[in-house]
């Protein structure tokens, strides 16, 4: 058979469907008992079914992958296939074209009983291209993963760096940072969108945006096989630029992780409470340990005890120590940062406190009294770092979440001891904790204004009474008006205990049938000038009555 | 046919291919001998386009070699560790070469099976190692290729399949003006064949010449020296003593060589041919000193 194709050798493509045919037909059991799972078409597509799935197919991916230019991973199959006639643009086309199919034909074929069975050909439509798209996006990895590596097992390390490394890596550094960082809270990963098996890959647009990303990896994928020595098969990584850096990422993602279990079985607090020694005590040989197994693992050798290499190791050890050291000393300012009230869009804070029994719903508030109440107390916090910090008897949590004007969030978690009226970081707490706005906010499953005040509270009891219809709307009225001024609290008031009322409400439900009943009990004195005459006089009159 | 020009071939720091240079004329046998690590595999893999030089350049007929299929396709190669998928068999291999190798002809192929006598079914990873050679001569052949580069080419096989190999591959020769490069250890059996020969050390060549001109250069003398003693003015690569008798291995040309023993009026001299072996023992500076020391 001659074949005159540059692109494509359609001889080489069918011999790697015959001697892969257990994956693509594992491939296809898979997605068979998967489609078969389904009762109608719209569970297909649903994502608390889709989604562990979609985990697996891009495994499937590299499986593929790794069949398919597995000859780049044995010395004398590689020299046999590039001593053929055949271009290097050649010859990775028409693998990776042989692997794009070893799961389009039992995707095709599974879509087609799919579609006789449920007679919806959207639905399976859309399930064979969120199928197609994670696969693709594996195999792209894959592919690339391969032609980096020279070995099987640097292939798998390599994807799994490529698939997961960003997200890993930046969680680790986070935790690393944040146990010399009091209070620093790791809330979320910038880079978790990088990760569509963590992220969401059931996301048809998510999905097209990272598959386009796939697609130039793949390009330079075939670019890097151009350049990639024959001769590097064999060697854990192909190219020896990039050694240096899988060892430190190597490094750093293992010796974080090491570190940690070591700090577990030191029982080394890793919240912000370590000194600079317990978290090197744990960070150092984590590190140590991990770098050598870096070494051991891409050198091929367990040989790695040099002069030259001790001396990298001490190095890798200095440089920790003093990214560590700098990081406690807080050089950049990312523990004692407090944000300026005029740049916070939303804050949450939620505080424990067994004796003062009280503690907020974690809900979001917007007004000035409140960022500004919190962030007054997140200052006392910091000015008092020391002593809480070292204080070893501390149970008490208070945890802020601030949603700033530009869209950034920063989180704290801190542990805390009040220790009486006069500490400033209890007199904080307290007036955070009678500020009502987070509560009425739960109340109303909204933001509070007047106009949903008075749409959704139905009733108000103080002193036994319970009013609704028109006056309640007057009361309401009058209550808003001395929230605008402070003068409504939740829990003790600064007088101590006033009036309480009790405000309900009817919350819809997203279904919208189902009304869920909220309460609110709130205080007030007679610092209240608009709502407390108007209770007074409901009480006289219902006395009269 | 084959023109390699300053290759230099770098594994890390350390250098295969030192600037070598290298010329294979159409139609010859060409011998690539040298030590073990002398670069004589990494050469040939620079031939065929599997690995890329660092310096220098390899063409065959002016053509560059490096991510060449036009060029590759008028190459066969068979290596000193042979690859073949596990499950093939051959007949799965004939349609895999035919693919890939516009020359390649069925009717040859049909041809040779009876000299090659190897199941055709039969799945590769059961044939011994010697049969795997077979199967590697039979596809290389019915490829037709122009210039065939063989490493290691009859190691394994038996006597009789060599001898048979060996014809096949003359005659392709001599009808086709096929060009062979072989690299073999097996040094008496490459003096039967080559007309070529190229000597590596070190990654560089040591001397590259006509097997004729090679063996015509040099010459064993083995002589009783008179009163005048050994000759002078001889380009001595060896010399060593049995009693009275002297043996002298020296270069140069046979006439020069006559002329200044019988100057030197010996009691008894003789002029022997050297074998291949020979020359590239003594070319190569002979036993080291260690090995001398064991041995005396």
């Amino acid at each position: 058979m001659k074949c005159e194709t540059w692109f494509c050798k359609p001889y080489l493509i069918r011999r790697n469907l015959t001697r892969f045919w257990p994956a693509w037909a594992g491939f296809g059991l898979f997605l068979l008992i998967w489609e078969l799972s389904c009762w109608d078409a719209e569970r297909l597509t649903v994502s608390g079914l889709l989604q562990p799935a979609l985990i697996f197919v891009p495994l499937c991916g590299l499986v593929a992958a790794m069949l398919v230019f597995g000859y780049l991973f044995v010395p004398r199959h590689v020299n046999t296939m590039h001593s053929l006639p055949v271009g290097r643009e050649g010859l990775f086309l028409t693998n990776v074209l042989s692997g794009l199919s070893l799961m389009a034909l039992p995707l095709i074929l599974t879509g087609l009983v799919a579609l006789l069975r449920l007679h919806d050909w959207f639905s399976v439509l859309v399930w064979m291209g969120k199928v197609a798209m994670c696969y693709f996006y594996g195999f792209s990895l894959g592919t690339m993963a391969s032609v980096l590596a020279g070995t099987r097992l640097g292939a798998i390390i390599m994807w799994c760096l490529l698939a997961f490394g960003h997200v890993v890596l930046e969680g680790l550094l986070k935790i690393a940072a944040s146990a010399v960082l009091w209070g620093v809270e790791i809330n979320s990963l910038a880079l978790e969108f990088l990760c569509p098996m963590i992220y969401g890959a059931g996301n048809v647009t998510y999905m097209l945006w990272v598959d386009a990303v796939c697609l130039g990896l793949l390009i330079l994928a075939l670019f890097l096989y151009r350049l990639r020595k024959t001769e590097a098969t064999g060697d854990f990584i192909a190219f020896t630029w990039l050694t240096p850096v899988i060892k430190i990422l190597l490094t750093l993602m293992g010796g974080i992780l090491l570190g940690n279990m070591l700090a577990s079985v030191m029982e080394i607090n890793l919240e912000g409470s370590a000194t600079l020694a317990q978290t090197l005590a744990w960070l150092i040989p984590g590190l140590l340990i991990a770098r050598i197994g870096a070494e051991m693992l891409v050198s091929r050798t367990v040989r790695v005890f040099s002069g030259k290499r001790l001396a990298r190791y001490a190095l890798c050890i200095a440089i920790a120590s003093g990214a560590m050291t700098l990081m406690s000393m807080d050089v950049f300012g990312i523990a004692g940062r407090v944000p300026d009230p005029g740049e916070v869009a939303s804050v949450s804070c939620s505080l424990w406190n067994e004796e003062m029994g009280y503690w907020w719903e974690d809900v979001p508030v917007s007004d000035e009294s409140s960022i500004g109440a919190v962030t007054s107390l997140h200052r006392e916090i910091v000015d008092n770092k020391d002593r809480l910090k070292s204080d070893a008897f501390v149970d008490d949590w208070i945890h802020i979440h601030y949603t700033m004007k530009d869209g950034s969030v920063l989180t704290r978690s801190y542990l805390v001891r009040y220790s009486g009226e006069s500490d400033p970081v209890q007199q904080a707490a307290q007036t955070v904790m009678r500020l009502p706005q987070a509560h009425l906010r739960y109340l109303l499953n909204q933001e509070v204004t007047l106009e949903a005040l008075q749409e959704k509270v139905t009733s108000l009891e103080f002193s036994g009474k319970t009013v609704t219809g028109p006056e309640l709307d007057a009361l309401l009225e009058a209550l808003w008006q001395d929230l605008q001024e402070g003068h409504i609290y939740y829990g003790t008031t600064p007088e101590g205990y006033g009036q309480s009322l009790t405000l309900s409400a009817e919350i819809p439900q997203k279904n919208g049938y189902i009304r869920e009943i909220r309460s609110c009990t709130l205080n007030l004195t007679q610092t209240a000038e608009h709502l407390w005459p108007l209770l007074e006089s409901l009480r006289a009159g219902t006395n009269q009555g | 046919m084959i023109q390699a020009t300053g290759v230099v071939k770098q594994y890390g720091s350390f250098r295969a291919l030192d600037g070598l240079s290298l010329t294979v004329p159409k139609g010859s046998v060409y011998g690539l001998v040298g030590p073990n690590g002398a670069g004589k595999s990494t050469l040939i893999r620079c031939i065929t386009g599997a690995f890329r030089p660092e310096q220098g350049e390899i063409t065959l007929e002016g053509e560059n070699v490096w991510e060449n299929p036009r060029v590759k396709a008028r190459m066969a190669h068979i290596p000193d560790e042979i690859f073949f998928y596990p499950q093939s068999n051959l007949t799965d291999l004939q349609r895999f070469y035919a693919g890939f190798y516009p020359g390649f002809d069925k009717e040859l192929w049909g041809r040779l099976e009876p000299v090659f006598q190897l199941p055709r079914k039969t799945p590769l990873r059961r044939f011994s190692k010697g049969m795997q050679k077979q199967a590697a001569f039979w596809l290389a052949l019915a490829c037709r290729p122009e210039v065939l580069i063989l490493d290691e080419p009859v190691d394994g096989l038996d006597p009789m399949m060599r001898r048979q190999v060996w014809q096949l591959l003359l005659g392709d020769v001599a009808q086709n003006g096929t060009t062979v490069l072989v690299s073999s250890h097996n040094l008496r059996e490459l003096e039967d064949v080559c007309d070529r020969v190229g000597i590596l050390d070190k990654g560089r060549m040591l001397l590259e010449r006509s097997l004729s001109d090679l063996q015509e250069n040099m010459a064993k003398i083995q002589m009783v020296p008179g009163e005048n003693g050994a000759p002078q003015g001889l380009d001595v690569l060896h010399e060593s003593r049995s009693g009275r008798l002297l043996t002298l291995v020296v270069r140069g040309r046979p006439e020069e060589i006559r002329e200044r023993v019988a100057a030197a009026q010996p009691v008894y001299f003789d002029l022997l041919p050297l074998s291949l072996e020979e020359i590239f023992i003594y070319e190569l500076g002979g036993i080291s000193d260690e090995v001398r020391n064991m041995v005396l």
